[in-house]
């Protein structure tokens, strides 16, 4: 059992005689029997930051602490992380058995011991009718259960996963999410999760890092990065339906402030405990997110309503989607399942004003959360 | 698409191909007729004129001879043809063994001037064997090797090292790399995911490795002649060339003689030609 810290890691690729930059300045501390997911689009860094944990890269800059102990140059073998990888990489050559036993063999481990641990992978993940066939005749799911077992069966002290589920289809998808959830439970190790998807991360995480353009952006848990995202970036990766970013104009009316749309006669009273921040930095322009969830059809007290008109509406079942314009944008509410709307039908969005989240412009954070985090 | 259908069109091409394949190959067997038909004549059957006549009756004496027959001063082929196999069979074993672990590491293991040794490695392919003849002999007469089955087994090896490298790594470096890091993060060290992953995993590249290195030790006459002056040690390519006595040539037995050359690499190619298509083909899928 371990806990990982990371100070200030950098890694730089030598590609075609540029440098190019993979991680940079990433500081993170992961603690022990925590599932945290790292998550971004492709190329954010991420598998970097994974594989550098691993030992499966050089790491450019910066320390890797594995609970005390400094692992930068330790060898795979020595950090004792077992991985499960996005293609399974399962030794196509040995059985389902002997792929599971693998890690134990080659630590040349006792033959009873083998066998104990191995009835407890087993039984863990349900593979008791697989055990003695390839690999290669084995669904997408059942290979990833076996690699995940390979992993398992080494009782490391971090388990890190790779993208796993990302090429299994939906149903086998859910299904194995649920059994990683449940393992994270009875194992108690510390897991570090890779993956693009913000669902994964989501309902497996106990906190999320997400990660762009080589560096991390902001770790919090779900509620955090919803409700307090650091930049716009965060706030727009995170959350499905996407959050809506309009760009309005601050605008002073009778000793108080309000964000007004360019284009319709809509607007927003401004909380006044953020007032005098937003006052002094002089932001005429600013991009404003409201998270669809957060807009209703119904007036609650200290609403602020925008009228708009229904232009799509998406019937999905548990919740509905409405997409509406407000003026020139285009604003998408969450409805629930009894509530259908009609192309064109004039609606009024209601939201509480404490609710919507202020991007500046130029530096693309959040000046909201900002204020937020500080009282 | 409309469900008309139409007569297709008879195809002048592929009769020409059949035409000329069938042209081609009889151009090709022609010779291997003369001399399986020579071989089993008897002595006073053979002439030039009566070159194309089939034997009045079969006779596998030519083939005795050949093989056993105390003959012009020479002992039978069948001393050679086992010298053949004792420095075919541990030089291509050998050869295959170096060049697999040179292409593993190569492949799997990228050092720092890897990119330059490679291609020194493999310019060893492109020296011509008449270029280096009096340093090799130089060489192993310094290592006492020269004018010993050793000797030439120990060239063999050497001179393979450069293609077998190439053809391990290149079948290696389709191997994903996932399942060597999968098996560095399981505990196993550089000998170990060799032993326990890659060697298993390349069956298929040693039977193409070992077909070409048997083949073209089995075929070697240069470096045969110069390093084994012995007759007794040396191996039938060479024999069959001194089998051509300096009198009279007894065309039935060398033509038997030199099917009971060529045999051995026929019968390696026959029965595992299957695996190596399998296996040059093989690295292509992902394992």
């Amino acid at each position: 059992m371990s806990s990982i810290t990371l100070k200030h890691v950098n890694k730089t690729y030598i590609s075609e005689g540029k440098r190019v930059e993979a991680v940079r300045d990433l500081s993170l501390e992961i603690k022990d029997g925590e599932f945290v997911c790292l998550l971004g689009p492709s190329g954010c860094g991420k598998t970097s930051t994974l594989r550098m944990i691993a030992g499966l890269e050089d790491i450019s800059g910066g320390e890797i602490f594995s609970g005390e102990r400094l692992v930068n140059n330790l060898s795979p073998q020595e950090r004792n992380v077992a991985m499960a990888f996005e293609t399974y990489s399962l030794y196509t050559h040995l059985s389902v058995r002997d792929n599971i036993l693998f890690p134990l063999h080659a630590r040349k481990t006792p033959k009873e011991e083998m066998q104990r641990r191995l009835a407890a992978v087993v039984e863990m993940l349900d593979i008791a009718e697989i055990l003695d066939r390839s690999p290669r005749n084995l669904s997408g799911g059942q290979q990833q259960r076996v690699s995940l077992g390979r992993a398992i069966i080494r009782e490391p002290d971090v388990f890190l996963l790779d993208e796993p589920l990302s090429h299994l289809d939906i149903s086998q998808r859910i299904a194995l999410r649920a059994r990683i959830k449940r393992l994270h439970a009875e194992l108690k190790r510390t897991m570090v999760y890779v993956t693009h998807d913000q669902e994964e991360a989501i309902s497996l995480a106990d906190r999320i890092a997400v990660m762009q353009f080589a560096e991390l952006q902001q770790v919090g848990t779900r509620e955090e990065l919803l409700d307090l995202p650091a930049n716009l970036f965060v706030a727009d990766f995170i959350g499905e339906p996407a959050i809506n970013l309009l760009k309005w104009n601050c605008v002073k009316k009778d000793g108080h402030l309000f964000l007004r749309s360019p284009s319709a006669n809509a607007e927003i009273q401004v909380p006044e405990s953020w007032k005098e921040h937003l006052l002094e930095n002089g932001l005429e322009k600013v991009t404003l997110g409201i998270r669809p969830h957060d807009l209703h059809l119904v007036r609650e007290p200290g609403d602020t309503g925008l009228a708009g008109s229904v232009n799509v509406f998406e019937f999905l079942g548990e919740t509905n989607y409405a997409h509406c314009s407000v003026g020139s944008d285009n604003v998408t509410m969450v409805v629930d399942t009894h509530t259908t709307l009609r192309r064109k039908e004039e609606v009024i969005l209601f939201i509480r004003p404490e609710r919507i989240h202020i991007f500046d412009d130029k530096t693309e954070k959040c000046i909201s959360t900002f204020l937020k985090r500080r009282a | 698409m409309t469900t008309a259908s139409h007569r297709r069109p008879l195809h002048a091409g592929p009769i020409v191909i059949y035409a000329l394949l069938l042209i081609a190959s009889v151009v090709y067997l022609t010779p291997v007729l003369v001399q399986l038909v020579t071989g089993l004549k008897s002595f006073q059957e053979v002439s030039l004129s009566r070159m194309w006549q089939l034997p009045k009756s079969l006779s596998f004496e030519s083939f005795a001879k050949a093989w056993s027959g105390a003959y012009q001063g020479l002992t039978g082929l069948s001393v050679n043809f086992m010298n053949s196999v004792y420095l075919t069979v541990p030089a291509t074993l050998i050869s295959a063994a170096l060049g697999s672990m040179n292409g593993y590491v190569l492949a799997k293991w990228k050092f720092r001037g890897a990119n330059i040794l490679f291609p020194m490695l493999l310019f060893g392919m492109f020296i011509p064997y008449q270029s280096i003849l009096i340093p090799l002999v130089r060489v192993l007469q310094d290592m006492h090797l020269y004018g010993t089955r050793g000797g030439l087994i120990f060239v063999h090896i050497v001179y393979g090292i450069p293609i077998t490298t190439l053809i391990f790594r290149n079948y290696y470096a389709a191997i994903p790399d996932e399942l060597i890091e999968a098996s560095k993060i399981d505990g196993a060290g550089i000998l170990g995911i060799y032993a326990l992953i890659l060697f298993p995993l390349s069956l298929p590249g040693f039977v193409v490795v070992m077909i070409w290195q048997f083949t073209s030790i089995w075929n070697d006459f240069l470096f045969a002649v110069i390093i084994t002056s012995k007759p007794s040690l040396q191996p039938i390519t060479v024999a069959l060339n001194n089998l051509a006595g300096s009198f009279s040539v007894e065309w039935n037995v060398q033509m038997a003689g030199a099917l009971i050359a060529a045999l051995p690499t026929l019968l390696v190619y026959i029965f595992l030609s299957r695996y190596f298509m399998s296996g040059l083909l093989a690295g292509s899928v992902k394992g």
